[in-house]
Order: structure tokens, then C-alpha cells, then sequence
């Protein structure tokens, strides 16, 4: 790889490096590597429920379906280079998900798990969709466990803000769940 | 609805397919530190990846080449080259001397010398079916024949001697070699011998691995 090698997260997103990366330079997939490898397993495994045994796996798979997959980014189609490699680990995870659900073909339990019942999760997207993007990326970056710091300064307000508004945010939700939420009324699948 | 109820369903959310991954999640996920802790195996996955990268480079680079205009050697070095992969890492893939990709690239070596083992590393690599990698060997071992003649004659009028000659030289006596050796070769079906116990052997040896597909 020609010029400086990539130290920081901001310079996977430069135009430079994106052009490293289409014209198929090993080095430059070999920076990627050791820059978001270890990310990307937390993220399998943190967010996504992979076990880390499979997340390393999937991480690397991922990382190299980007070295394919690299010709059809558009930096000007909206998202960066950074989080469309998430959003590739992200689908990527949740097929690895669905074929260890199919080995597995315990019915659904709720309460407590609601999280793997469909219902439950139709009507949380469907309330999170109501909310402001902010609002939503607060709730769901809080959710993937991620600081009140980060998360404060990537939607530039303070982290006390953050922290006041994400509860007020939650007690929302569980006051819309008990007005009308999925467990309300109709028999839990 | 308990907290723990409403959590369970929020990171089920963010797992499903209603909610992309966006910028701004990204941001602050890499900006947290214990997110960007290392992970033991690293080396073994970014070995693995190597192995992945080059092979897929040079299933492109082989896609736009044809192998009638090669010796073994020169079609190896065309393939490499194009993959952008480095003799030494050729020689780190099939654990060889470094020095031998480029004695075999150069036709320094026939590939028909090599142990047979060692030539089969060589197409498993570079995944030449053997029906290649037998009109590889043929025009290998014709243009080496006729190098020789030339070097000889080029010595006995004063030319400049094999160590000292340059890597431009070289190439340009091994392509004129390989012209003349094909002209030869198509006024003659005739396999030469070396070829024909060489690719026995090979046959046999990517049976032995399992490697069928290169068996066409």
C-alpha cells in the first residue's frame, strides 16, 4: 500500500484508501483487518448474540466479503465505508442466527425473553420508528451497551442529556407497553 | 412490562432487519474503547484472510490469460504478477526456498525436474487444470531446448554470460525460445517423454490430495 498506513477509524473513510481497497490492495485489506477485526467481533458478539467462537469466524468472513463485494460501495449512496462493512456483519449475522434457530426448533417463550418472540418485536419497531432518528439512535445505541459518552458525542449533545432523555425515553416505552402493548390483552404466542 | 422485558426486546430490534446500521451508531461503537480490545486468534484470521486474498486474486488474474503463450514458469510469473503477490509470498504458501519461484519463473529450472510434490504445490496454487498445465510443460521444455542452443551460440560470439545477463535479456531470449519451440511444436503432435512421465506423476499426486478439479 502506497503512503501512510491507516491508524485511525477516520482514514478507513478516505476516498484515498477507499481507492487502495477497489484496486484490490492486499495491504490495504490487511490494515482493515487489524483495524476492525476486534470491532466487529464485539459487535457479533455484543450486539448481534453470536457466540464468540463464531463471531470471530463471521467477523473474518465478513472482512473478506468486502475484498468482493468492495466495487459496488458508493461513498455517495449515503452511508460510509465503515458502517456499510458493519451493515454487511449485521445481515451476515443475523443468516448465521436464523440457520442456529432452524437446529433449534423450541417454540418461542416469552415474558422474560420476549426479545425472540415476533410479536414483541414488531410492536417495539414499530414504536421505535415512531420516535425522532436521534431518539432512536439513543435508545438502540444504548441497547448495543454503548456509552452515554460515545454515543452523547456522536449526536453532539452532552452527556447528561443523554442520560435524562434515554430515561425519559424508557419510561415511555414501558408506559406504551402497558397501555397497549404486545403482551396486553391477546395471549402470548 | 418489566425493564428487563423491554431490553430484551430493544436488543432484538436493533438485531433485526426493520433497524440498518447507521453512521452515527458506528461513530460512537468504534469510539468506545472496549470495543476495539484485541482478539486472540488475530493472527490465524489474518493469515487465513492472506490465503483467501491471493486466491482470489489470482482466480482473476488467470480469468484474462491465456496459457498458449507460456512456458510453465513465465505463465506462474504472469499469473503472480497480475495477483500483485510476491515471489516470497509464493514461496510462503507452498514452503519452498525463495529462490525457487524465481529459478522456475526465469526456466533456470524445468518444471519437469521439480520433485513431484513440489510441482503440484506450484498448480494446487495457481489451480492450473492439468490439460494447462500439460501444454505448460510442453512448451517449457521445448523453449528450454532451444535456449540452450541460443545461450551457447550467443557465448560462442561474445555475448555476455548467464550470471551477468540481465532480467530484460533473459525474458527476451525465453520469448523468442518459446516462439521458435511453438512453431516446432505445432508441426508435431509428439508428447516428449519427460512431459509425459511428469504429468503421470502430477495426475497421480492431485488425486492423492483430492484436488479432482484439476483433473480436466
Amino acid at each position: 500500500m502506497k503512503g501512510k498506513p491507516v491508524t485511525t477509524f477516520d482514514e478507513i473513510n478516505t476516498s484515498e484508501f477507499l481507492r487502495q481497497l477497489q484496486e484490490g490492495s492486499v495491504e490495504a485489506y490487511e490494515h482493515l483487518f487489524r483495524r476492525l477485526l476486534s470491532p466487529l467481533v464485539r459487535f457479533l458478539v455484543g450486539t448481534m448474540g453470536l457466540p464468540e467462537r463464531d463471531a470471530e469466524e463471521t467477523a473474518s468472513d465478513v472482512l473478506f466479503s468486502v475484498y468482493k463485494k468492495i466495487g459496488s460501495y458508493n461513498p455517495k449512496g449515503g452511508a460510509r465505508l465503515t458502517t456499510w462493512i458493519f451493515q454487511i456483519a449485521k445481515n451476515r449475522a443475523i443468516d448465521v442466527l436464523r440457520k442456529t434457530e432452524q437446529l433449534l426448533p423450541e417454540p418461542e417463550p416469552a415474558g422474560a425473553l420476549a426479545g425472540r418472540n415476533e410479536r414483541y418485536v414488531a410492536w417495539i419497531s414499530g414504536q421505535l420508528k415512531s420516535l425522532s432518528s436521534d431518539d432512536r439512535e439513543l435508545v438502540l445505541s444504548r441497547a448495543a451497551g454503548i456509552s452515554y459518552t460515545e454515543i452523547a458525542r456522536s449526536l453532539g449533545i452532552t452527556e447528561g442529556t443523554a442520560r435524562v432523555r434515554h430515561s425519559r425515553l424508557i419510561e415511555r416505552l414501558k408506559k406504551a407497553a402497558e397501555e397497549g402493548g404486545p403482551s396486553a390483552g391477546a395471549a402470548r404466542v | 412490562m418489566k425493564e428487563k422485558e423491554l431490553n430484551e426486546m430493544l436488543a432484538a430490534a436493533l438485531r433485526s432487519r426493520d433497524f440498518d446500521v447507521t453512521d452515527k451508531f458506528v461513530d460512537a461503537f468504534l469510539s468506545d474503547e472496549v470495543n476495539i480490545s484485541p482478539v486472540s486468534s488475530e493472527q490465524d484470521l489474518l493469515s487465513k484472510l492472506r490465503t483467501r486474498l491471493q486466491d482470489q486474486a489470482i482466480a482473476k488474474a488467470k480469468a484474462s490469460l491465456p496459457t498458449e503463450r507460456f512456458s510453465f514458469g513465465r505463465y506462474i510469473e504472469a499469473i503472480r504478477e497480475r495477483a500483485k503477490i510476491s515471489r516470497a509470498d509464493v514461496a510462503s504458501r507452498i514452503k519452498c526456498s525463495l529462490d525457487l519461484p524465481l529459478r522456475l519463473e526465469r526456466g533456470d529450472i524445468s518444471p519437469c525436474s521439480l520433485h513431484v510434490g513440489q510441482l503440484a504445490d506450484f498448480v494446487v496454487l495457481f489451480a492450473v487444470s492439468i490439460g494447462d498445465v500439460s501444454n505448460l510443460l510442453i512448451t517449457s521444455v521445448l523453449a528450454n531446448e532451444e535456449k540452450v542452443t541460443y545461450r551457447a551460440s550467443a557465448r560462442s560470439h561474445g555475448g555476455v554470460r548467464t550470471d551477468v545477463r540481465s532480467e530484460d535479456v533473459e525474458r527476451a531470449l525465453d520469448a523468442f525460445a518459446r516462439k521458435m519451440a511453438q512453431k516446432q511444436a505445432s508441426g508435431s503432435a509428439a508428447v516428449p517423454e519427460e512431459v509425459r512421465t511428469c504429468l503421470f506423476g502430477l495426475e497421480a499426486e492431485l488425486r492423492r490430495r483430492g484436488r479432482i478439479e484439476l483433473l480436466k
